[in-house]
């Protein structure tokens, strides 16, 4: 501080710019106060106004400034308005961007970020002369309150409570490494009692014992069939979409229905309603991006995807998803949600391949994904609200050409490729929700009709009848239906649901409720019960425990044992044509949470799940599938540390999943005994964060090979000089491949350029090249590595 | 940049007005863990989880679908001696060069229920596999339309077989005394036969004999053989005749047709047709030929 002495007294002058009107005022003061002015003090005075203004504007220009962010930690989204403090002062609010900036001194500071609703963020700051620029992030914690399920603003159905979801959040999704690029379906596979049965880059998720088609994905409650590009190493939804993911491992409740195992429901972000803002990825092997932002009186999201990779090598093959959503609130009673959903996914060896000769293309093979959602929800008065929906939901596969030739990737000489399936839900929903004192009400009424349309016929040789004679019934990729194959089946679903959440006592809730379907084509009434119950043992600890019954009517066949072809762009489903094919399914659990520190929870939940009616395949040719019962067993342990540096978890699961033919009980195709999973994620510095995951799981079943036999009669041999070989089989998935573990990990960078934040990121999948042997079970000396694969990008947020 | 940043407070480290604790674990947590370790709901809970976790633990045995004996048996009628391979299933490992069984004991039962038995020798089925032929010590000469069991007994268990013999069929064209032409080197002919009732395929064998002069007045004779699957009636045969110095001696045709446990092991590769107890098959089928000679 300087304080120059001018005319009477002293006035301080701060280290803040001092205008040159002020000085040219003093001086100008000084000479009316005093007819004889003193030359050399105004002289002096002048030169340490001029000093004063060169060093203080010398000090501005070279004064260090701190800028940053402030971000809600789960959801990663910025908080405009938020309180910005320096050395317990208030020095202003984050702007609409969620962007702060504050100048500084050398010395030590302290910068705290606050807001309604959050966990203040602190941060301490050494500065010195040589800074320039310092970069923080301060990222606040919802606290944790009961918030209000009413809201029209924005507002989600808020669950019922009972079993509680795993919440997944946009941040959580992208701390974690995975191959290519963050993906909404794989992510979960890093939690307990979530496996990947297969393959380290499937995307497909088995829960607890389940198989997948028996999980329901949605996307805002509406069902999706096939969710996967590149033959299911990525699923449909971008992940820049997703606001939350909520998982429910078993014992779903009553607003979801009609699947055995459980419920992955990725809820799209809502748009932002004041100001625009988004982002634009480039990665591999997509590029990405999303904007959001007000529109008339409500919001808009736009969002979309693509691959490049065909672009800049001979691949002949891309993918496509859009996303729009559009919400309004015309008053503060109601709310008014569209939104449109688009994949596709296309392979053009015919036309886009090196050395290819085609004839007769008519449509090149794609697949896809389309969804419409309208939506009203209705507040009433404080405590209750109303939500009507109808969607409608599609996935289809088709390709169409005569004659067509190509000597790409291996393809054999085709003289028929015709493909026509589809697969079409449409639905409506009327659900509302009634808060009393001690209790939450949720009653519901669903109608949806699901038609399946198959059609296809390829013939990979010569198209003659004397072909097919000798090549008869070839699974070409649509596991155990034969070719050509035609298909057309139709149902009707109407479903009413009801559930109350009451507080029986100080220490007791109790949600009991049921769902009641009616499957029209079968004339099947399914009573569908549901209870769970939660107990405080303690202040900290709570015990649970839950019941509930559920039906399945559309299954696959597919159950990507050994020796399936991996890279398979579409699984067919079927309806159940009789009762008999309706699979049932019982979840009972029973589960504890307490918190082994301040910052560490530990969650185990044990299930039992029985399991009635599950399609099955052999390589019986006589009897290629049947139903079968079974269940699903096990535990999973969960501890978590989701305060402080690093943070992240240890899940383990211990599952047994058996099926039983009638004849003898085997493992299931999915079952993993045992499974390790180990996520940490650690703030370097602030602008650098790495995570690391370790994955950790016995091997999955399969059914071995213990011999041959002589297979060929060369008494009447055509042109074969010598007898072949046939395998013998094992019993039915009696045999394990080895046990399995890899590490990937990412690091990701955050910076400021011109208020917008750039990360950088690079992952490693597999780093340490560790073998998959679900490749491997025939040939142990000829192990092959899942191999080291690097992926690198950058995201821009605006 | 030469600046420190550390944070204080909320998301990312603990409240620094109270006093640093240990992260995991501390004494406080243990002695929280003690007490809930003292609530009596706790065993009940523990109880509870062990019951669900329970079936987890069960043992699952599958049985080994491991058949000892593969059996290649087409009974053919029209032809009296009939052979049968019976082979022992070899283990995945190793060279497996002997897989014959010379211990069986093979009978056919035919409709009126007279027993034939066979007698096995051993057969070299390639220059390093050994198997075994079981061959009827009488003729059996299959009765088209009639059903015939397969009994195979070893040392580990017994393999059972039944089949329908195809209906009879004829050959029309060519027929025995034709001519066949060589055309600028080239063999083209219809062979053309009726259908046979039962029966799921045909398979057709060309076998053009030759013989070629050496010289010295030494002959060598030779043959090349074609074989033809198909459910077809008519079959339009073309190949390259042998050239000189082979002189083309005489060509034989011969239609098999074939029935469905044969079709349904070659073409759907069921694993065991027509039998059970063993891999293979057994089969019947009814045979036709016709020999013709050449001209230039």
């Amino acid at each position: 501080m300087i304080r120059a002495r001018l005319a009477k007294g002293y006035f301080l002058v701060s280290r803040e710019a001092v205008p040159m009107q002020l000085i040219c005022r003093v001086i100008f003061w000084r000479t009316l106060e005093r007819e004889r002015a003193v030359l050399r003090g105004t002289f002096i005075e002048l030169l340490l106004a001029i000093a004063l203004l060169l060093s203080t504007a010398y000090a501005q220009e070279h004064n260090p400034i701190v800028r940053g962010f402030v971000t809600d930690k789960r959801t990663g989204e910025r908080l405009p308005g938020a309180i910005i403090a320096l050395d317990d002062k208030p020095a202003g609010t984050a702007d609409r961007n969620g962007y702060f900036e504050l100048p500084l001194t050398a010395g030590l500071h302290l910068v705290r970020g606050s807001m309604v609703g959050y966990e203040p963020d602190l941060k301490k700051i050494v500065v010195t002369n040589t800074d320039k620029e310092i970069t923080i992030f301060l990222r606040l914690e919802q606290k944790a309150v009961e918030l209000s399920p009413v809201s029209v603003v924005g507002s989600r159905l808020a669950d019922q409570g009972g079993i509680k979801p795993m919440d997944f959040y946009k941040e959580d999704l992208q701390k974690i490494p995975q191959f290519a690029e963050s993906d909404p379906l794989r992510a979960v596979q890093s939690l307990p009692g979530v496996t990947s049965a297969t393959i380290d880059f499937n995307a497909q998720i088995y829960l607890r014992g389940g198989n997948f088609d028996e999980t329901l994905i949605a996307l805002d409650g509406v069902p999706l069939y096939n969710p996967y590009h590149l033959a299911g190493w990525l699923s449909i939804v971008n992940g820049d979409l997703i606001g939350v993911e909520k998982l429910y491992r078993s014992n779903y409740p009553v607003n979801y229905g009609g699947y055995l195992s459980g419920a992955l429901d990725l809820i799209t972000k809502d748009g932002h309603q004041h100001y625009y803002k988004g982002s634009v990825s480039l990665g591999i092997p997509t590029i990405r991006g999303y904007i959001e932002g007000p529109l008339w009186k409500g919001s808009l999201i736009l969002g979309a995807r693509r691959t490049y990779l065909e672009v800049i090598t001979d691949i002949p093959y891309h993918f496509l998803d859009l996303f729009a959503k559009y919400e309004t609130t015309p008053d503060n009673k109601n709310l008014f949600r569209a939104s449109a959903f688009y994949s596709r996914d296309a392979f053009n060896p015919f036309t886009h391949g090196k050395g290819t000769t085609c004839v007769d293309v008519i449509q090149e093979p794609n697949w896809g994904n389309q969804i419409f959602q309208l939506a009203w929800t209705h507040l009433f008065g404080n405590n209750a609200q109303c939500e009507i929906s109808a969607y409608s939901t599609k996935s289809s596969v088709k390709t169409d050409g005569t004659k067509i030739r190509s000597n790409n990737f291996g393809l054999p000489e085709t003289n028929c490729a015709h493909i026509a399936n589809f697969i079409t839900e449409l639905g409506l929903k009327l659900e509302g929700r009634l808060l009393g004192n001690r209790y939450s009400l949720l009653v519901g009424f669903e109608a949806k009709s699901q038609q399946l349309n198959y059609d296809w016929n390829i013939h990979w040789t010569a198209y003659s009848d004397q072909e097919e004679f000798l090549f008869p019934k070839v699974e070409s990729f649509y596991d155990y239906a034969e070719n050509p194959f035609q298909y057309d089946a139709k149902e009707q679903l109407f479903s009413a649901y009801v559930s109350n959440r009451v507080e029986v006592a100080d220490r007791l809730i109790l949600d009991a409720g049921a769902r009641l379907s009616y499957l029209y084509g079968l004339r099947k009434l399914l009573p569908l019960p549901y209870a769970h119950v939660e107990y405080k043992l303690t202040r900290d600890v709570q015990l649970s425990g839950g019941y509930g019954r559920y039906f399945q009517n559309i299954y696959t066949m597919k159950e990507n044992k050994s020796r399936d072809n991996m890279f398979t762009p579409y699984t067919v489903f079927f309806l159940a044509d009789d009762e008999t094919k309706i699979a049932y399914s019982d979840h009972y659990v029973a589960g504890i949470e307490l918190p082994l520190s301040e910052t560490i929870t530990c969650g185990m939940e044990g299930y039992y799940k029985s399991r009635k009616n599950l399609a099955s395949s052999y390589n019986d040719v006589s009897n290629r599938y049947r139903f079968e019962d079974g269940y699903s067993a096990g535990v999973d342990v969960l501890l978590k540390k989701t305060r402080g540096n690093p943070s992240g978890w240890l899940g383990y699961s211990f599952l047994r999943a058996i099926k039983d033919n009638g004849a003898y009980k085997y493992f299931a195709n999915y079952d993993r005994t045992h499974s390790l999973k180990f996520f940490v994620n650690w703030g370097i510095s602030e602008s650098w964060s790495a995570s690391a995951l370790w994955t950790l799981a016995s091997g999955v079943p399969y059914t071995p090979i213990i011999g041959k036999y002589v297979a060929t009669d060369y008494y009447w041999a055509q042109s074969e000089m010598f007898p072949s070989w046939r395998p013998v089989e094992g019993g039915k998935n009696s045999a394990r491949t080895d046990l399995y573990h890899r590490l990937d990990i990412g690091i990701t960078g955050s910076f400021i350029w011109q208020r917008v934040l750039i990360k950088p990121y690079i992952e490693v999948f597999n780093v340490y090249n560790s073998p998959n042997p679900y490749y491997d079970e025939f040939r142990k000396d000829e192990q092959r590595a899942s191999n080291v694969v690097p992926t690198f990008g950058v995201t821009i947020e605006f | 940049m030469n600046s420190k940043v550390e944070t204080l407070l909320g998301s990312d480290s603990e409240d620094p007005l109270q006093e640093k604790k240990k992260r995991f674990p501390t004494m406080k947590s243990l002695r929280k863990l003690t007490q809930l370790m003292r609530n009596p709901m706790l065993p009940v809970l523990l109880a509870a989880s062990s019951f669900l976790c329970l079936p987890s633990c069960e043992s699952v045995n599958t049985p080994s679908a491991f058949y000892t004996h593969s059996i290649l048996f087409n009974l053919i009628a029209g032809r009296g001696t009939q052979e049968c391979l019976v082979l022992k299933t070899a283990g995945l490992s190793g060279t497996s060069r002997d897989v014959s069984e010379l211990q069986a004991e093979v009978s056919v039962t035919d409709p009126e229920g007279h027993v034939y038995t066979f007698e096995a020798r051993i057969d070299t089925l390639a220059p390093d596999l050994i198997g075994s032929m079981y061959v009827s010590r009488s003729q059996i000469w299959a009765i088209f339309g009639q059903s015939y069991r397969l009994l195979v007994r070893t040392k580990e268990g017994t393999i059972t077989g039944e089949t329908v013999v195809p209906n009879d069929f004829s050959i029309l064209d060519p027929s025995g005394g034709d001519k066949l032409r060589v055309v600028n080197g080239k063999l083209s002919f219809i062979i053309a036969w009726t259908k046979s009732e039962n029966a799921k395929g045909y398979i057709v064998k060309v076998t053009i004999s030759y013989a070629i002069s050496l010289g010295d007045g030494v002959t060598r004779k030779s043959q090349d053989s074609y074989f033809i699957d198909t459910q077809d009636t008519t079959y339009t045969f073309s190949a390259i005749a042998p050239g000189a110095p082979a002189q083309l001696d005489s060509c034989s045709i011969e239609v098999l047709a074939y029935d469905k446990n044969y079709y349904s092991y070659k073409h759907l590769n069921a694993e065991s047709s027509g039998i059970s107890g063993g891999y293979g098959y057994f089969a019947s089928s009814v045979l036709k030929t016709v020999k013709v000679a050449f001209i230039y």
